[in-house]
Formats: structure tokens, sequence, C-alpha cells
């Protein structure tokens, strides 16, 4: 009985050791499993990082965008106002320009602005289209040397006098 | 003696089989479409047009000399208040075109930077706001 009783003593205590070495494997199974994880939430950490660094400089791009279209735009609304102006201008009496007034006291003058006008509007539509300027455009800074219907396009080297 | 041996077994047993360490899933990155590339037409260059002041006065002059150019002495005009909306429309319709240019230059330099770099000329400081305080004109401004 006794011998029978060492007997399977003998056995569970081998079972039990057998049971120690297999946790023991796994353990180190999983740990190998956890360093793993670990690696690819580091990877994954940076990967977050670079993303919301790339996020913050999509932000910052689309805001300088933004703002340069809007100062642009705020700029051609003004170029329109000038337009606006030429036709509207008062004179130093205080009365009006009147582009038919003057047509008819001087329609072979006004006929020859206007045909150089006709051709700088047409020089406009083909700056606004992406033509690129002139050496003579980038070089006006005088008056009698600019489109004077798109200055702001025209001539960027031209300041008011 | 046997439940000495037994229950830490069992207790091992237990708690092994319970956990489970999960494998991280691998989550792939999306492939970057190909940038369109589109390129923005050529430049339009447009037709000269020569303008003719007609008034009551020199109407029959002008008409003389179409016909001496052999030109249909046929006039289609505006009147003073119009031709004044044509050119405000001209600059309307031109600060369009540069407006629409600028959208289409700045959502290439945001989406397509590097094949974008350096190509910009539309999306530019257009100047100083000095450059738009009003401007006095001479006569033939």
């Amino acid at each position: 009985m006794l011998g029978q009783i060492k007997l399977v003593l003998f056995f569970l205590f081998l079972s039990s050791i057998g049971g120690v070495i297999w946790y023991v494997q796994h353990l180190q199974a999983e740990n190998e499993i956890l360093t793993l994880n670990n690696e690819k939430l580091n990877g994954a950490v940076e990967q977050q990082q670079a993303l919301i660094q790339q996020q913050l400089r999509d932000i910052e791009s689309k805001t300088a965008i933004n703002e340069q279209i809007t100062k642009n735009n705020a700029k051609l609304t003004a170029d329109l106002n000038l337009a606006n102006e030429k036709f509207n201008k008062v004179n130093a009496s205080g009365e009006r320009r009147d582009v038919g007034n003057l047509a008819l006291s001087k329609p072979k003058s006004i006929e020859r602005i206007e045909r150089k006008r006709e051709r700088q509007r047409a020089r406009c539509f083909e700056i606004a289209q992406g033509s690129a300027l002139t050496e003579e455009e980038l070089n006006a800074t005088k008056k009698s040397q600019i489109n004077a219907e798109c200055t702001n396009i025209a001539n960027p080297n031209y300041t008011p006098y | 003696m046997l439940n000495v041996l037994t229950l830490p077994i069992l207790t091992i047993l237990l708690i092994s089989g319970c956990s489970t360490t999960k494998s991280l899933q691998v989550f792939t990155k999306e492939v970057e479409r190909m940038p369109l590339n589109l390129q923005l037409p050529p430049v339009e260059t447009l037709e000269q047009v020569n303008v003719i002041i007609v008034t009551s006065k020199n109407q029959e002059e002008v008409f003389a000399k179409m016909k001496e150019a052999n030109i249909d002495p046929v006039v289609f005009g505006y009147s003073d208040e119009d031709w004044e909306l044509v050119t405000k429309n001209n600059v309307r319709m031109r600060n369009q075109i540069i407006k629409l240019r600028a959208i289409i230059e700045a959502y290439k330099e945001y989406y397509e930077p590097e094949e974008q770099e350096g190509k910009s000329n539309m999306f530019k400081d257009l100047g100083t706001d000095e450059d738009f305080v009003p401007k006095t004109f001479n006569k033939d401004d």
C-alpha cells in the first residue's frame, strides 16, 4: 500500500515538474510575443507621431494657402474698384469723368486710347492664363511703361506715384 | 499530501489555460493614388480688336473710311455707359480666371507638392497693398 502511494506520489511529482517546465516555456513564449507586441506598439506610436506631424504640416499649409488666396482675391477686388474709379473719377472742378463726353469732343484721341487699352486688355487675359511676364513688363516702373489695365499682375515692380 | 501537490498543479493549469496573449493586428498602409498631374491649358492669345468711336458728328467720316478700307460700313456698338460695363465685365472675367487658376495651383501644391515644386507662377503674392491705393490718372490713362 505504502509502495503504491509512493509510486503515485512519484508520478505526481514528475508531472508537476513537467507542468512547471511547460509553464516556464509558455511564459517564455508569451514574453517573446509581448516583446514583439511592444516593438510593434513602439513602431505604431512613431507612426502616429509622424502622422500627427504631417497633419500639423497640412493644417499649416492649408492655412497659408487660404490666407494667400484671400489676400490675392482682396487685391483682385481692389483691381475692379480701380476700374470703377477710372470711369467715375471726379476732376478738380467736381465733375465726374464722362467717357461719352470725352469721346464726343475728342473721338480720335479716345479711339486711340481705347485701341491701346484693348491691346492691354488682351495681354491682361494672357497673363491671367499664366503667360510669363516679359522683361519690359517686369522692368516697368513709369506710368508710360505700365499696362494700365492690370498693373497689379502685369507690372509687379511698378509703384504708383 | 496529495492535495498539497495537486492544488498547485491545478492552479497553474487553470491560470495558464485562461491566459491568452493575442498577437497584434498589423494595419496595412493605404497606397497613395497616382497624381493626376494634368497640365493647365496653353495660353490663349486673343485677337486684336479695333475700337471705333462713332459720334453724330463724325459718323459720315467714319463710314467713308471704312468703305475706303473695304470694310462693311456697319458698326456693332455700345453706348458710353455700356462700354464702361463691358470694360468692368472684362476685369471681372479676368479676375475669375486668376482666382480659378490660383485654386487649381493651390490644390496641386497641396496634394502634389513634389511635382509642383517650382512650377507655380500663379500662386504668388500679387504685390503690396500700396499697389492698390486709387491712382490718379492723366487724360490719356
